[in-house]
């Protein structure tokens, strides 16, 4: 029994042996391997049409989305004088050789309709035109002055579905709308779309107005104001209007910031010639001194995790910058150039600080990762200063100078990438932009 | 006797073991060098002053002709041919001195490359008395290369030629990988401010026809990142890149060799600064 079994087993074994071999004598399918490492960084070309319904509106949201994602820098929508169809119903299929032909690689088509409720319904779909397939498609109701929010929502999901990063058009700035002569300006709180439509005045400019600061939570900022000569920190409701005095901190300089989640802020004071960083719980307001040292430590910015603050300090002879946990432990230098260090911002995605660096003259506004390493410059201009994060860390906002005594303040933008550089136009000048995190 | 099959069993249970390990286990040829290769000839200094002085071709197509000479010396003495790029890929054909073919006679797919022009060696060594004339000599060829023949047979005959093609050159020049590479980049936009963008590195794998359209996916193969928003907008730029720049063009010759492509898409080098 046994060596019949071993027989068996004998024959089998070498018959699998052999399979295998003769497997292996057949010739292998090969397949060829490449990599690819240059590419072509270009932003991504894309036709928008005219949204269908009565009236302008349609129009309206399409110029409003297309400009957003202009503005962006990552997408070029196409003109619609090339356009081979102009109309195409929300519902029906686009033909993509059509598409292909003016080089889009994707494809915006929509519907705004009044709704017997008086409501404006506006529905959108995305197409890719080379997968020929849907990538997204949103419906919204809402009342029809309302519309410019929708295309800002609209503009996010497309931004959101393409690149992967979340939007940040459906946002506001904050800025100090300035006027007036050089030695005697008029600093009034000034509020806009991000896109530079809706401006409005928030304070009237009896008293002046300072650095204003955005919840990340919230629609609410802090600012600095004057009353009686001593700097008062105020908390100001966007939406309502309502304000209030958090308190009378003399020896401040800049307002202070938030929290992540928006029940502290953070900030900092002289005392006998020496500037240390406090938080006060907002609900509270106790006081609680976090810096020890008998340096001018400054400008702190909490991480978007609230575990970590980043400030400005020249306790080691020249402005640079720190990294400390909330609770003023474990103080760590991160910034390692040449140059003075100043104003530290915290990217919302948490990957960056972005900071304004003064060397041989020259004013720069740079990020670097959180542990110092990764210094990049993104922008270089007259008194460049008071970067501020878009909520989803992808741009900056700032201020330069023309100089000149007829000179003053005017509002820039500039991609993470240090590409993409622009003005915001506005009438006047304008200085300190806080950008407000998105409205939902 | 006992010992003896269990013996044989034993031996026969380790052949297959060793079999399937040399098999199933997953190839570890990886090499990041595969297409870095560079084509090294060497030539004696004769050889090296006439190329200096214009009097023969370049060491790359010396090379094949080299090949092509050592095939001609097992068959039939025949004088070296003038220039490779004048030669047509036949079978069974050995190089001689053919008439310098008019450029309108080249087959339509003639870009650069000469090396697949050439006339192909004898896929396998086949001991032959050395004579005048040879058995493989394959004449009414050579009389139809020498009537010219239309592009179309012209075509035919460098299909027949690709078996041999592949074992003569068993990889695609520096040149064509990189021409493959230009057209993919061209239209490859990475997402350049994503988070940790510089490591959105996304593999595919996708097959080509032979007029270098797609024929089967494009696949992203490292999946598992797909649930991460930066991940995947980094993929569908490669594929709208993949799918938006064909046809792409390639040796037809060598279709076998490119037919089947895994690609990796690593924007380290452009994004990390």
């Amino acid at each position: 029994m046994t060596k019949r079994f071993i027989r068996r087993a004998e024959r089998s074994s070498w018959a699998v042996a052999l399979m295998l071999v003769l497997m292996m004598a057949s010739p292998a399918h090969a397949v060829l391997k490449i990599n690819i490492t240059q590419g072509n960084v270009e932003p991504l070309p894309i036709a928008i049409l005219d949204f269908d319904g009565e009236g302008s509106v349609g129009q309206e949201l399409a110029q409003v989305i297309a400009a957003n994602l202009e503005r962006s820098g990552l997408f070029r929508p196409i003109d619609r004088d090339a356009f081979i169809e102009s109309k195409i119903d929300v519902n029906a299929r686009p033909r993509f050789q059509d598409w292909r032909i003016v080089k889009a690689l994707a494809l915006v088509t929509g519907r705004a309709v009044r709704q017997n409720d008086g409501r404006l319904r506006v529905e959108f779909r995305l197409w890719d035109v080379v997968a020929q397939q849907q990538m997204t498609g949103l419906q919204f109701f809402t009342s029809p002055d309302n519309w410019r929010r929708i295309s800002h929502l609209i503009s996010d999901a497309i931004y959101e579905r393409l690149t992967g990063e979340t939007g940040y058009f459906d946002t506001r700035i904050v800025y100090v709308a300035e006027s007036g002569p050089k030695n005697r300006r008029v600093k009034k709180l000034a509020i806009m779309d991000q896109d530079g439509f809706a401006q409005s005045e928030l304070t009237s400019g009896q008293a002046l107005a300072l650095t204003p600061r955005f919840s990340p939570t919230a629609q609410e900022i802090t600012y600095l104001s004057y009353y009686r000569n001593r700097p008062r920190v105020y908390l100001l409701n966007i939406e309502t209007g309502q304000q209030e005095v958090v308190g009378d901190f003399p020896g401040m300089t800049f307002a202070p910031r938030f929290s992540p989640d928006g029940q502290k802020i953070v900030m900092s004071l002289e005392r006998n010639g020496n500037s240390n960083i406090y938080t006060m719980d907002l609900r509270t307001r106790e006081t609680r001194r976090l810096t020890q040292s008998l340096a001018i430590d400054t400008a702190p910015c909490y991480a978007p995790g609230g575990g970590q603050i980043v400030f400005e300090s020249d306790r080691m002879g020249t402005q640079q910058l720190y990294v400390m946990n909330a609770d003023g432990t474990n103080v760590r230098r991160i910034s390692r150039g040449e140059g003075r260090y100043a104003t530290p911002v915290w990217s919302p995605r948490g990957d960056l600080i972005a900071f304004t660096k003064t060397l041989k003259g020259r004013f720069l506004i740079g990020v670097m990762k959180t542990d110092g390493s990764g210094e990049r410059i993104l922008t270089e201009g007259y008194h460049n200063e008071g970067p501020a994060w878009s909520p989803n860390g992808r741009v900056l906002v700032f201020f330069r100078e023309t100089e000149g005594a007829e000179g003053g303040p005017s509002l820039w933008s500039v991609d993470v990438t240090g590409y993409n550089e622009r003005p915001l136009n506005l009438p006047g000048f304008a200085s300190d932009p806080a950008w407000s995190p998105l409205i939902r | 006797m006992l010992r003896a099959s269990s013996f044989t069993a034993s031996l026969g249970f380790h052949a297959s073991l060793l079999a399937a390990f040399m098999l199933f286990v997953p190839q570890m040829d990886e090499s990041p060098f595969e297409d870095m290769s560079l084509p090294v000839d060497i030539i004696t200094i004769d050889e090296f002053t006439q190329i200096m002085t214009g009097e023969q071709p370049s060491p790359a197509e010396k090379s094949t002709k080299q090949e092509a000479q050592q095939a001609v010396l097992e068959t039939a003495p025949v004088a070296p041919p003038e220039s490779a790029e004048n030669m047509m890929p036949v079978p069974n054909a050995v190089p001689e001195n053919l008439p310098e073919v008019a450029p309108d006679d080249m087959p339509a797919e003639a870009p650069a490359p000469q090396a697949f022009k050439v006339a192909n060696p004898m896929p396998r060594v086949r001991p032959s008395p050395p004579s005048k004339t040879s058995t493989f000599l394959d004449i009414s060829r050579v009389q139809q290369l020498l009537n010219k023949i239309p592009e179309a047979a012209q075509a035919e005959i460098a299909e027949d030629s690709d078996a041999q093609t592949q074992e003569a050159f068993g990889q695609l020049t520096l040149n064509e990988t990189d021409g493959f590479k230009a057209q993919v980049g061209r239209c490859w936009s990475p997402p350049s401010g994503a988070r940790d963008a510089e490591r959105l590195m996304v593999k595919i794998r996708v097959g080509l026809a032979r007029d270098g359209r797609i024929s089967g996916g494009p696949l992203v193969v490292n999946r598992q990142h797909l649930a991460d928003p930066y991940f995947r907008s980094a993929a569908e730029a490669v594929l709208r890149a993949i799918n938006g720049c064909q046809p792409y063009e390639m040796p037809p010759a060598k279709y076998r060799l490119w037919k089947d492509m895994q690609l990796t898409f690593d924007p380290l080098q452009m994004l990390g600064g």
